[in-house]
């Protein structure tokens, strides 16, 4: 048996990889990815601690997210098609401001 | 008639007063006006001026006087200063004289300086001119008469320099202002002397108090002569005069006849009784020097207003010889004829003028009498005025002239045999007074035979003898003023006139009648004689050549104006600019250079106080102001737009947070 830390450990690093590609990318897509990878190292964090638990509400949380995720995603990616077709861009940086 | 006026003589007197004053402003206001409207309404308010004048002059002679004050300002609890009007009989003569010769001058100019491009301004001046005279002649104090005594030296130096495109009449004016400065230094001296001696310079308080013996008295009695000496161009003061004929003719008629030397001698009578006996022997002295002088320098003079300008000189002179021996009534009465002959005498010159002007003869000087001759053929009416008047001037019988100079010679004799004891003096002031009578019939004969009798002798190209009614009314009523006609029942007898029972001395009606009789036929021979000799030498004209002997001394002198103005420059005007170059000297090299360090030096000072203020003062504020930026700048950054460093800024506290609540847990 593959002792816990060995899950929390890569979940960990799922997760700061994730945040990093956020905090550094310029591309809103990739944001967005880096958005999934964090969402997937919280998902893996969820399953492990579920593999030691008699009920399976972590197993069904995880479902959730992956279903919220998904739903995440479709919105994010339309929000961002829009922006661009607007802005003629999708860095970041260059979309600084809400009024028209 | 004039008692509906009674009580209302200090409102006609004011009103007197101001016309001219609203003339000048009226003309100043509506300077681009034609001709005719600026004309004819200066010429109206003069006129009516004159009406005024004269109902308020037959009140003052046949009623009482009136002297009204009202307080000017006061210094502290005692000391008040009041300023109103004394109105006499002297006022009242002078006051019909000024304004009467101011309307015929008005009257007389308005043909005269037709197309003249600055017509406006010459009869504004004219008011201002005759607005000042009257008001010396009205005021109750001796500091109000001054300060009308100076607008009078102002306005003749405006009118003088009327033409001021003519380098000549610039500096006639300002030789006219100026030589009346150095004599109204002396007036200021007499004014402040009577307010120290008398606590006053009222002359209703002056004339009662009268004369005190008492040496500041004395002097300043000589300061109103130097005032008198500047106004009226006495010796050594005369050399303005001349010169003065550099105005349009009407201004010298104007000056010469009523405003402006009148002045003089009106002060003189108005302060006469506060004068000490030994000023009153300087003023004889000089008066007869003057009148001896202006005689000698009017008999070789060639331009006829120089002639006319000298003879004033002279005439000035009898006037304040009068008031010097005590005849003062001889002096007025002189005054006002002097007044109407010496006015009609400058007008029929300018008509003289005028007419010559007219004849585009630009070879020669419109002035000189060598171009003129023969002109009773052209302007008859013209000669008849300028014969009364010289006749008059000459002093031959039923002349105004005649019995006005009688009296003050009766004066001068009676004087003379009073003060015998003063030897040499009192026969050279007899001398000079009685020579002069004889010059002047000298030299008004050659004048009016050099301009009206023999041949023309310039080229004429207009004979017209045609001149404007506007020219030669004035004239006729001025020559009409010329005879005895105005001013006495009997044309020989001075005593029987108005004016010397209105004005005369008690020393001349102590005056023997048999003097009378004797000083006239004395006059009268020297007057003739003085015709006859004028007549042999200039009977027929010829071109003057220089002669030798005492002639030629005599001759030179005239010329010259006796080469005062040659000494004035050696002596005085040299010396003034001496002193102004040294003085010019001092300022370029001494003040000049200390002005210069103290700028420098303040460059200096004002760049170091710059540049700190740059980089001290600024530094401060900038520093102060990029702080706050900075602090503005980080706090912004935090919330700023950018979402990556938002979710940084926000990762970094959480993991503070954390941080700080794990050590805060798990250190128990």
């Amino acid at each position: 048996m593959i002792p816990i830390e060995h899950f929390l450990i890569l979940a960990g690093f799922l997760f700061l990889i994730g945040f990093v590609i956020v905090i550094t990318k310029k591309n809103a897509i990739m944001v967005l990815i880096g958005i999934e990878l964090m969402l997937n190292g919280a998902n893996l964090n969820l399953i492990s601690f579920s593999a030691s638990d008699p009920n399976i509400g972590g197993q069904m949380f995880a479902l959730f997210v992956i279903l919220i995720a998904a739903a995440e995603a479709a919105v994010a990616l339309a929000i961002i098609l829009n922006v661009y077709k607007y802005y003629r861009t999708s860095n970041v940086d260059e979309i600084n401001q809400i009024k028209p | 008639m004039p008692d509906i006026f009674q009580g209302h003589e200090l409102l006609l007197a004011l009103t007197v007063l101001l016309i001219p004053l609203v003339s000048f402003v009226i003309m100043t206001l509506m300077k681009g006006r034609s001709e005719r409207t600026l004309g004819s309404i200066a010429t109206t308010l003069s006129g009516i001026t004159f009406l005024i004048a004269l109902i308020l002059s037959l009140n003052l002679i046949i009623g009482d006087n009136v002297y009204q004050q009202i307080q000017w300002f006061a210094l502290g609890a005692e000391l008040t200063f009041n300023v109103g009007v004394f109105l006499d009989e002297l006022t009242g003569v002078m006051l019909t004289v000024v304004t009467f010769i101011a309307f015929m001058v008005h009257l007389f100019s308005k043909n005269y300086m037709s197309g003249d491009k600055e017509y406006g301004r010459y009869f504004g001046l004219l008011g201002l001119f005759t607005f000042s005279m009257l008001g010396i002649v009205i005021a109750d104090n001796l500091l109000l008469l001054f300060i009308f005594w100076e607008l009078v030296g102002f306005s003749s130096y405006l009118l003088i320099g009327f033409w001021y495109e003519k380098p000549s009449a610039i500096k006639a004016s300002k030789k006219a202002f100026i030589v009346n400065r150095i004599g109204d230094l002396g007036f200021v001296i007499a004014i402040m002397i009577f307010w120290t001696e008398y606590g006053t310079v009222d002359f209703s308080i002056l004339h009662q108090v009268g004369y005190r013996d008492s040496f500041w008295v004395g002097v300043a009695g000589l300061g109103l002569l130097g005032g008198v000496m500047g106004k009226s161009a006495q010796f050594p003061l005369q050399v303005w005069l001349p010169d003065a004929m550099e105005g349009p003719t009407p201004v010298s008629a104007l000056i010469h006849a009523a405003t402006m030397v009148a002045a003089g001698i009106f002060l003189l009578a108005r302060v006469f009784v506060l004068l000490s006996p030994q000023v009153l022997d300087v003023i004889t002295v000089i008066g007869a020097i003057t009148a001896f002088m202006g005689a000698i320098a009017a008999i070789r003079q060639y331009d006829i207003k120089k002639v006319l300008a000298f003879s004033t000189i002279s005439q000035l002179g009898y006037m304040v010889m009068g008031i010097g021996v005590g005849a003062t009534g001889g002096a007025v009465f002189h005054l006002v004829t002097h007044a109407f002959f010496k006015a009609c005498l400058f007008l029929s010159a300018g008509a003289v003028i005028h007419w010559m002007h007219q004849q585009d003869n630009h070879k020669t000087n419109d002035q000189d009498m060598r171009s003129m001759g023969g002109l009773r053929k052209y302007l008859p009416i013209v000669f008849v005025t300028f014969l009364i008047s010289a006749m008059s001037l000459a002093g031959l019988p039923l002349m105004s002239g005649f019995l006005s100079k009688d009296a003050i010679l009766t004066g001068v004799y009676q004087w003379t045999l009073d003060h015998s004891h003063y030897g040499f003096v009192a026969i050279l002031v007899m001398t000079l007074a009685f020579g002069s009578v004889l010059l002047t019939g000298y030299y008004m004969t050659r004048q009016v035979i050099l301009v009206f009798v023999g041949e023309v002798r310039s080229k004429l190209s207009n004979e017209s003898k045609r001149l404007p009614m506007g020219m030669t009314i004035p004239l006729i009523l001025l020559a009409t003023g010329a005879t005895w006609l105005l001013f006495s029942t009997n044309p020989m007898d001075p005593t029987s006139s108005w004016l010397m029972t209105l004005f005369s001395s008690d020393f001349e009606q102590a005056i023997p009648h048999n003097i009378h009789s004797m000083v006239f036929k004395i006059a009268l021979i020297l007057s003739l004689l003085g015709i006859g000799l004028s007549y042999m030498k200039f009977r027929k004209y010829v071109e003057t050549k220089s002669s030798v002997g005492l002639t030629s001394i005599v001759n030179q002198i005239s010329t010259n104006n006796w080469y005062l103005d040659k000494i004035y420059d050696v002596t005085f005007v040299n010396a003034m600019l001496k002193l102004s170059s040294f003085a010019r000297m001092m300022e370029v090299h001494l003040i000049d250079r200390i002005v210069n360090y103290i700028g420098i030096f303040q460059v200096i000072l004002s760049r170091v106080i710059g540049w700190s203020d740059r980089h001290v003062v600024d530094g401060i504020v900038h520093l102060t102001t990029s702080a706050v930026y900075g602090v503005g700048k980080i706090a912004k950054s935090a919330q700023g737009d950018n979402a990556q460093r938002y979710i940084m800024t926000a990762l970094i506290s959480i993991i503070f947070i954390a941080g700080g609540l794990a050590f805060y847990f798990f250190k128990y």
